[in-house]
């Protein structure tokens, strides 16, 4: 046999392969096929999101970043270097085989949920009286990011592999319920509710996306709206938060009140066209997370209601490209995977406008792709990056199909 | 794949679809509302805590003289206050981009050098009370060492600024400008007790009371929008209520002559051992004063060190009988009532009594009546020539006189607490006082109305009112309330040229003509030596010196009127006399005034 130099190893058996020493065919594979709709919709969508947040992220950090020393660029330079490394790294991830995953589900969980652990380490960092970050040295990362990204791999991966036997609630529960209940519980040890209920959300999107019966799920999303409205209620700072909300605006301006409060000005203040790009005066102090949980603030405040709505449009459109995505997959672990991605992203989206907009109590969950956070952009990019993945073979199933 | 699933998965990927939509209805919905509907209200429940309102200064305007020399202005001072709660050492950042550590008390140490302190004695201000969020370090300092310690970067350190009035010049003209002190006015109830000494001051003295009006700024307002750290955010500062800066009030006053007569009347003084003085210099062809200097005078940048009984301004507010120098009033009375002339003669004896029993004597015995001319009568200064000659008028005649020259009402200048001099209704002269009054005693006068006095007959006749302000000077450079300048015809001009050249007689050849000339020029002045009364009605043993007087004589230009109470040393008018010869010569060299070419009428004096 004569040795031809491939570049790409046929892998797949549904693909024409080259046979006989006569024909030396180079395949390129799909390096220079032309990826779907899907793909661009979800690809474009999301490089304007990273690139508005970055705009964003650099007009409400700035004042808080020059007072703390950092300079004006400060935070922006750290966010800018996320977006640098996490934009080709979804790209990579976006040409790994779905194999790929499947294979590496198991350990990406156990090293997810290890990282995770060491929260409890002398290197777990309390922020906000939420114990969810890991220090090594400067760097500061919330290991739940991971677990989120883990479990959306491991959900796929598992169900993939149950899809006959997803009609037997045992053979449902018993990997899921101790894996990824048991990462949850992890994460809620740590005190951050907002990321457990985002967690919880992307492991019944999972399970609702693996077409599980909705009787199964009925006990489940019970149990676990009692869990939460139990823990909401164990810690103090939640307790008034949470009262704070229900007890109406101004009713602790000084204390618990006061970011809604001043999110709620920032918007008003930005009327229908915004008081322009820069000229934010929420971000002088006022907003204590003015470039994360409350960006969304800034940006009504700056870019008013026009720019309140374009960012909506976007995760609109967000979720009508996942929402594609699934419509297209045939296989369990795409549908699985994307799902769960569109219920972490979205979900964790409107969780956070919502609470900007007084609508939820706060929960402390940034606005993904937007709000400054450098393992969070990481995270996000990268589970983007695997549903790049499956919309792209997809579109080689369906070009096979229909050859 | 089986089609049920399929089926399943394409429903729940449409109930997606329509849970984000309604999500985001709910969402747009709640934008309107925060953005639209609900903006007004919330932008108003905001503004109180994301606004501030600052005080922009309208500062009170300046007092200068006649060309710019500022005697009054108002400058801006800092307070350098602390939050000595806050004190820690902190990071500075260098121009090399280097951050050093600096600790509180390197800090301390370095204020203290600007501020004239030692180390300790700040950084004992600082640390006295660690709990306490404000302690004031310094107050009062000017913007160099202001600047000096804004640039130290000391994060807990806070600077307000004041408008503090200060006077340039000093004791220049200090009783005439004037100077500031409490409102007398003010409610003591309504006091804002926080704000600082200072802000709530008006002018209570001179200058800085007559032109108040003038001189006051209206504060304005400015609002700006604040970060949560107070930081005035830029670009958001929005003028409400604009400032008005105070008018400057322009002043005649000459402040190169007001010094040197004030530096002439003060060494005479001590040289003599009097009392108290004058000098008033006043441009004959104007009205204008250019030098109203009295002594003791108020140094306005240091009120409390003057007496607060000697810190007005002698020459308008305190008549004193005038003597001799009134002599040329009932001159000029007798010539314009046409009852004699300059040649007119006299037998002018020691005594004189009249025909109502009452009677005066000349300064210097003499057994023989002097055979004197009425411009006889003036150089010698002859108290009983000038009674004879004064009582050719009625009592009410000279009373009428003495009105229309304007010796019984303030001047038109209208100093605060001006004098219009002191003189009873001629129905109430007793016999005394009816012949004392044509030579000065028994009447009382201002500085400035013998001035006016001179000037009317320097001015042929024509009495111009006196005039201390230029005017008010807004910030545009409009000019308002500049004084009237109408004279007013009192004697024919025939009259005050003769009355002029009587008084050149005293120059040139009475007792003190030594004193009293000026190489070049012709003079015409009156010497004046009177009586002080004791307080009880009679008169004591100390004098009131003066020399009223004219040059050029053939043309006056200007009027130097010198008083000096009390001498100690030489009891004549002898002592006020090299007073008036030094201010006269130096007005005439500053004004470049040609000396005289027309030679002297050189009346007969005796006969």
């Amino acid at each position: 046999m004569v040795t031809t130099p491939t570049r790409n190893p046929p892998r797949s058996t549904d693909r024409p392969v080259s046979d006989g020493p006569r024909s030396a065919r180079i395949s390129l594979g799909q390096v220079f096929t032309a990826e779907s709709g899907n793909y661009f919709l979800l690809l474009g969508t999301t490089l304007f999101l990273v690139l508005l947040g970055l705009v964003m992220v650099l007009s409400s950090s700035s004042i808080d970043s020059y007072i703390g020393r950092q300079g004006f660029f400060g935070v922006f330079w750290k966010q800018g270097m996320f977006a640098l490394i996490g934009i080709p790294l979804m790209l990579v991830i976006s040409r790994l085989p779905i194999r790929f995953f499947k294979r590496w589900a198991w350990v990406a969980i156990f090293v997810a949920v290890g990282v995770q652990l060491l929260v409890f380490t002398p290197l777990g960092i309390e922020v906000g009286g939420n114990l969810n970050w890991i220090g090594i040295g400067s760097f500061n990362f919330q290991p739940s990011e991971l677990v989120k990204l883990a479990l959306v791999i491991w959900m796929g991966s598992i169900l993939a592999k149950k899809e006959p036997l997803l009609g037997q609630l045992g053979h449902v529960a018993i990997p899921i319920l101790p894996v990824a209940g048991g990462a949850i519980l992890l994460v809620l040890l740590g005190g951050d509710l907002g990321t457990v209920m985002i967690m919880a959300g992307l492991v019944f999107g999972a399970l609702f996306y693996a077409g599980i019966k909705l009787r199964m799920l009925f006990l489940p999303v019970i149990a676990g709206a009692l869990i939460a409205v139990v823990v909401a209620f164990s810690s103090e700072s939640r307790t008034t938060r949470i009262m704070a909300f229900f007890t109406g605006s101004g009713a602790d301006y000084e204390g618990t009140d006061w970011q809604a409060q001043h999110g709620l000005w920032a918007l008003a203040s930005g009327g229908v066209f915004g008081v322009g790009l820069g000229n934010s005066r929420a971000k002088w102090s006022w907003l204590p997370a003015a470039d994360n949980d409350y960006i969304f603030a800034i940006i009504g405040e700056e870019l008013g209601l026009i720019g309140g709505v374009v960012v909506l449009l976007l995760f609109i459109a967000l979720a009508v490209a996942f929402v594609r995505i699934i419509r297209s997959s045939n296989d369990m672990f795409s549908r699985v995977a994307t799902g769960a991605v569109m219920v972490w992203l979205i979900g964790q989206a409107f969780v956070n406008i919502a609470v900007v907009l007084g609508v939820l109590p706060v929960l402390g969950v940034p606005l993904p792709l937007i709000s400054s956070g450098g393992s969070a952009l990481l995270t996000t990019l990268a589970a983007i990056g695997i549903v790049l993945a499956i919309a792209r073979e997809n579109a080689q199933t369906e070009r096979a199909g229909s050859r | 794949m089986n089609t049920a699933a399929n089926r399943t998965t394409r429903r729940r990927a449409a109930v997606a679809v329509v849970a984000v939509m309604a999500v985001v209805a709910v969402f747009v919905v709640r934008l309107v509302s925060i953005q639209i509907v609900q903006a007004d209200t919330l932008n108003a429940e905001s503004f109180d805590k994301l606004s501030a309102e600052t005080t922009s200064y309208g500062l009170r305007g300046d007092i200068v003289d006649e060309d710019g020399t500022v005697l009054a202005t108002t400058v801006l001072r800092y307070d350098v206050t602390a939050s000595p709660k806050s004190v820690t050492d902190f990071e500075r950042t260098g121009d090399d981009g280097k951050s050093v550590d600096v600790t509180a008390l390197q800090a301390a140490g370095e204020v203290a050098a600007i501020i004239g302190q030692t180390p300790e004695q700040v950084y004992g201000i600082l640390t006295a009370d660690p709990s306490s969020n404000h302690v004031v370090v310094v107050t009062g300092i000017d913007v160099d060492a202001f600047r000096a310690i804004r640039d130290l970067e000391i994060p807990w350190l806070y600077y307000e600024s004041n408008p503090v009035r200060t006077y340039p010049n000093g004791a220049v003209a200090g009783s005439v400008v004037g100077f500031m002190g409490e409102d007398p006015d003010a409610d003591p109830n309504a006091a804002d007790p926080a704000e600082a000494p200072g802000e709530s001051e008006v002018g209570v003295s001179g200058v800085e009371q007559m032109q108040n009006q003038c001189l006051t700024g209206t504060d304005g307002v400015e609002t700006y929008e604040r970060g949560a750290d107070g930081v005035a955010i830029p670009g958001s500062s929005e003028t409400v209520v604009q400032a008005q800066q105070g008018g400057t009030a322009v002043l005649t006053l000459d402040s190169d002559l007001q010094w040197f007569s004030q530096q002439t009347l003060l060494a005479r003084i001590q040289e003599t051992g009097a009392a108290w003085g004058t000098v008033v210099v006043q441009e004959v062809k104007t009205g204008k004063l250019l030098a109203v200097a009295d002594y003791p005078s108020v140094d306005p940048n240091d009120v409390d060190a003057t007496p607060a009984d000697q810190r007005g301004s002698i020459a308008f507010q305190s008549p004193f009988e005038p003597g001799s120098t009134f002599k040329a009033l009932t001159a000029a009375s007798v010539l314009d009532a046409g009852l004699a002339d300059v040649g007119t003669q006299v037998e002018a004896p020691f005594i004189y009594t009249d025909a109502n029993g009452a009677s005066t004597r000349d300064s210097e015995f003499h057994v023989d009546p002097l055979r004197l001319t009425f411009a006889g009568v003036m150089q010698e200064s002859s108290n009983t020539g000038t009674a004879m000659l004064g009582e050719l008028l009625s009592s009410q005649q000279r009373y009428d006189y003495i009105e229309k020259f304007h010796m019984t009402k303030p001047s038109e200048v209208g100093f605060p607490a001006e004098s219009g001099g002191i003189l009873a209704p001629w129905q109430d002269w007793d016999d005394q006082t009816n012949l004392t009054t044509t030579f000065g005693q028994g009447v009382s006068n201002t500085a400035i109305q013998i001035a006016s006095l001179y000037q009317t007959l320097g001015n042929g006749g024509v009495r111009l009112p006196v005039q201390l302000l230029e005017g008010c000077k807004a910030e545009d450079g409009t000019m308002t309330g500049a004084p009237d300048a109408t004279g007013e015809q009192i004697v024919p001009s025939t009259v005050s040229t003769d009355v002029v050249n009587m008084l050149e007689t005293v120059v040139s050849g009475g007792y003190a003509s030594k004193e009293l000339s000026i190489p070049g020029y012709r003079v015409a002045a009156k010497t004046g030596t009177a009586q002080m009364s004791d307080g009880s009605g009679a008169y004591g043993d100390s004098y009131i010196t003066s020399v009223a007087g004219l040059a050029p004589a053939e043309d006056p230009q200007y009027v130097v009127s010198v008083t000096i109470a009390k001498p100690v040393t030489i009891e004549s008018a002898l002592a006020a006399a090299p007073v008036f010869q030094k201010i006269m010569s130096q007005v005439l060299k500053e004004k470049r005034v040609l000396p005289s070419t027309v030679p002297s009428p050189d009346l007969p004096t005796t006969y």
